[in-house]
């Protein structure tokens, strides 16, 4: 099939990537596939077939509809080997055999973003012998099948075949543990939504008849009529009451019973009463003597509550998922080499000090341990957020957690993974939430005492009135109680609080924990942790040697880095080719460098010293200086330097940090470094940034403990996972985006774009939310006590009562959405934030 | 407008008739994904009937540049 399109497409399909995962195509790869009519080029053999496979099976609408590429290449995602998975003790670990003969397991998948992803798994996985049931759940990335097996064995057989076709479709999957938070929260989201549903087709219902009680008081209605209606809104009501107001009753109840004050007791009298007293009203012959019904408020203001508790809840299910469970970050399961050299794929719980495991290049290292064969380096970034990679050896430590680079690793456990460092954090971060104070809302504060107070005054006056009037008690108790209802008192706080979750969505900040807003207020100090949140590694450049061609020396670097795990090949990668370089017999030479042969002569990039034969002395003694480049040489004579840019740093300020270091010192807060990174670079950075209070050489434990210490609120501002327990401790945690699940569970907001301003944005919005919130709650409780002595005096009709509840609580609620109609004025660089 | 006495009770009953359907939707697993729903309808089933018949127009409305 001939193409004809124009180059403009064709270059647009370059710069795109790799057909199937996206990724940069490696330069000297020219493999294509025809999709569509279409060539298109894609980045491995891994790529090539899963786009065959794809086809082959007659799955191609896939390519039309994703909504964009896997954005991992087979097998370089969470992958685990399949084969690890044959061993029948390993999956039963992960699989569940029912009586009927079947086996049930859940797969963490990789690469699955839209609808697509989930049709073409599901699809392609069907006609594998013996499978019953497999479904995709989007949402939490998982695949739950289930197939025919009899035994272990065959359970485990199935569990390595469905692995295996998932690879083969250009995917990855792991086995999770069933994950009962996922149960958990799917039950309490079905939970939630019935809750909305009826209260939502209720209050429509109850407001409709509502509206023609109302038009009823103008244009007049024969009583009969009006009963009708009256009782139909009762009965509407108390199907909303019963059903859809039970989360309220149950938490007021819950926090009654623990001896303390929350919000859900003056809701559940708001609903409580405003049924109530109605329902008295109802069956007292209240209709008769045109007084007032209050049924359409109380089901409106459930409904509305309910939907403002239901987002809330959504978003901290998003981040309390299964995956940021620690055990994502290991391996499903790792080799152990016997003493007789036999190999068995283990779980890394069942490891025991003294094991010895061979680690493949690019694994994540199960255990800690001690280094017994091999070197080459580990990539500790997901553990310390720091980039470069820690040269090992025989005899060198390595924590768990951390990725190997280029070369075979053989390990001596020397602690078992559930006591590693590594497992110490969540224990750490359990303990933090703990001992942090808890926050005490103002309404909180104050409900106690207005929920006495509504009692009271209704008591009170039910006792006087029986002495002045004993026909007027009971209408006038109902109306006191109706204008003393603690509705838009009830209201002040969540819809607020709503509306600024709502506001800092929009300006790219994810709100998880709401309260944190009213933390904000008693901030003194912003600890920020350097490597990932205010650095960020720089970029790599290219100083070619007398007569070497500078883009020639980067096509060949490129090729030769083709397949190098190690952040500074990675680093290298980015740079542009304009050439496909080939090379024969490429080999990783560990600790030292990349060596591939073309025409015959010997091409090297790696350590200076190894890379070059020094023929002369000017050469030589540049390596002496040249500590973090790496030189690419061609049979030993050197063509060029390659080395992060910056003066030899080789980190660089985030964009925008210098922004909100003047941005928290405005808002009167002391900033501080907190790192892990050795003392020199946490000083400089420091230093650039006029920081004075710094921090170096910490672990997770220590800066935990630095949070623990300080005098005043703080601010914590970290990415790494070691800035997890410190995250949990912090008056207010913010994550950045680039946090893996696990730490962002951790924190209060999460920066969804990683803009440093987005931190001075959340500040702002906390502000201006107490501010709302203090405005609301003097509102509600002063429109309470103004309306009080008119309603105990008999002097207030019901109608008014009525009304002005209304009023009332559609002023805090109008109030509460100021917060939303700020136009957006935040700039590209943030530095002019939303909230002036 | 004696009417109303028939029709008011009747949208009560409706009400709940609709909760009932809701609840049970709900029950059903009908809303635990939002997502993949609304897009099941662009997917055909491999192997069906219309399927087919696209397979052999083979798509006209991509790659139609020859």
């Amino acid at each position: 099939m001939t193409t004809a399109t124009s180059p403009a497409v064709d270059a647009l399909a370059e710069r795109d990537g790799c057909f199937h995962c996206g990724l940069p195509v490696p330069a000297g790869f020219d493999l294509e596939v025809t999709v569509g009519g279409r060539q298109h080029p894609v980045c491995c053999h891994g790529c090539q077939a899963a786009v065959a496979f794809i086809q082959d099976a007659g799955l191609d609408d896939f390519y039309r509809l994703r909504a964009a590429p896997t954005g991992t290449r087979p097998g370089e995602g969470v992958a685990a080997d399949p084969s690890a998975f044959a061993d029948a003790d390993v999956a039963a670990r992960f699989l569940h055999l029912d009586p009927a003969g079947r086996a049930h397991g859940d797969l963490a998948l990789d690469g699955v973003g839209c609808a697509a992803c989930a049709w073409v798994i599901e699809h392609g996985v069907k006609d594998l012998p013996g499978l019953q049931q497999a479904r995709v759940d989007l949402a939490n990335g998982r695949l739950s099948a289930s197939w025919d097996a009899n035994d272990a064995t065959t359970a485990a057989v199935g569990l390595t075949r469905l692995m295996e076709r998932i690879n083969a479709l250009g995917f990855d999957a792991v086995p999770a543990q069933p994950a009962e938070e996922l149960v958990l929260h799917e039950q309490q989201r079905r939970r939630s939504l019935t809750a909305i549903g009826i209260s939502g087709i209720g209050a429509m219902q109850v407001m409709m008849l509502a509206i023609a009680d109302y038009a009823g008081l103008f244009s007049g209605m024969a009583d009969d009529h009006r009963a009708l209606i009256v009782w139909a809104q009762m009965v509407l009501t108390g199907v909303v009451v019963v059903w859809g107001a039970q989360p309220f009753f149950k938490g007021a109840w819950q926090t009654l019973q623990a001896g303390r004050m929350g919000i859900d007791v003056p809701v559940s009298l708001a609903i409580g009463l405003g049924w109530g007293v109605s329902t008295v009203v109802v069956l007292s012959g209240g209709i008769e003597r045109g007084e007032h019904v209050y049924f359409d408020s109380v089901a409106m203001f459930t409904f509305f509550l309910l939907l403002g508790r239901h987002l809330e809840q959504s978003v901290r299910h998003r981040f309390a998922r299964a995956d940021a469970r620690l055990d994502a970050l290991l391996p499903a399961a790792v080799t152990r080499l016997a003493p007789d050299g036999d190999r068995t794929s283990v779980l890394p719980a069942q490891l025991q000090a003294g094991d010895v495991i061979e680690v493949p290049p690019g694994g994540i290292i199960a255990a800690d341990g001690k280094v017994l064969e091999g070197t080459g380096e580990i990539d500790r970034a997901a553990l310390t957020g720091e980039s470069r990679p820690q040269d090992v050896g025989p005899g060198t430590t390595v924590p768990a957690g951390s990725r190997n680079g280029a070369t075979r690793l053989q390990l001596e456990v020397t602690r078992p993974a559930t006591n590693s460092a590594l497992a110490a954090i969540p224990n750490l971060l359990a303990r933090a939430r703990a001992e942090r104070p808890p926050v005490v809302h103002l309404a909180d504060r104050v409900s106690g005492i207005i929920v006495a107070a509504v009692l009271f005054i209704a008591a009170v006056t039910a006792v006087v009135w029986s002495f002045i009037d004993p026909a007027r008690v009971l209408p006038v108790t109902l109306a006191t109680l109706m204008v003393t209802c603690p509705c838009a008192f009830a209201l002040a706080t969540p819809v607020t609080l709503t509306a600024a979750t709502m506001r800092l969505r929009r300006l790219g900040i994810l709100l998880v924990d709401p309260s944190a807003l009213e933390r904000a207020a008693r901030l003194r100090h912003a600890y920020l942790d350097k490597t990932g949140t205010l650095t960020e590694p720089g970029q790599i450049t290219c100083d070619p040697f007398d007569g070497a061609d500078r883009q020639d020396c980067v096509d060949h670097a490129v090729a030769l880095e083709r397949d190098v795990p190690h952040p500074l090949a990675a680093a290298l990668r980015r740079l542009p080719v304009s050439a496909n370089v080939t090379f024969e017999a490429l080999r990783v030479v560990p600790g030292s460098g990349v060596e591939g042969f073309k025409d015959g002569r010997r091409w090297r990039i790696g350590r200076p010293r190894w890379a070059a034969s020094f023929e002369n002395d000017a050469t030589e003694s540049a390596t002496e200086s040249d500590e973090g480049s790496i030189w690419l040489s061609v049979d030993g004579s050197p063509l060029a330097r390659f080395r992060s840019a910056h003066g030899g740093a080789d980190e660089t300020l985030r964009t925008g940090a210098t922004e909100l270091l003047r941005a928290l010192r405005d808002r009167g807060l002391d900033p501080a470094i907190v790192s892990g990174d050795v003392a020199d670079r946490v000083r400089a950075a420091a230093g650039q940034l006029g920081i004075e209070r710094w921090w170096a050489d910490l672990d997770p434990g220590s800066k935990y403990a630095l949070l623990a210490e300080a005098d005043g609120g703080v601010l914590y501002l970290g990415d790494g996972l070691n800035d997890a327990p410190a995250l949990g401790r912090a008056g207010v945690a913010v994550a950045m985006a680039s946090a893996c699940d696990f730490t962002r569970s951790a924190a209060d907001a999460v920066v969804l774009d990683d803009r440093l301003a987005g931190v001075a944005d959340l500040l702002d919005g906390a502000e201006r939310t107490r501010r709302i919130i203090r405005q609301n709650l003097l509102w509600a409780i002063s429109y309470n006590l103004l309306a009080m002595p008119l309603a105990v005096t008999g002097l207030i009709a019901p109608w008014a009562a009525a009304i002005g509840m209304s009023a009332s609580s559609l002023l805090v609620l109008g109030n509460a959405l100021r917060l939303l109609r700020r136009q957006e004025t935040a700039n590209a660089a943030g530095t002019v934030t939303a909230w002036k | 407008m004696e009417v109303i006495w028939v029709l008011i009770p009747l949208s009560v009953l409706l009400m709940l008739l609709a909760v009932r359907a809701f609840v049970w939707a709900v029950r059903s697993r009908q809303f635990d994904d939002l997502d993949r729903e609304a897009s099941r309808i662009l997917f055909e089933e491999p192997g069906s009937e219309s399927a087919r018949v696209d397979k052999e127009s083979e798509h006209p409305r991509r790659g139609g540049h020859d």
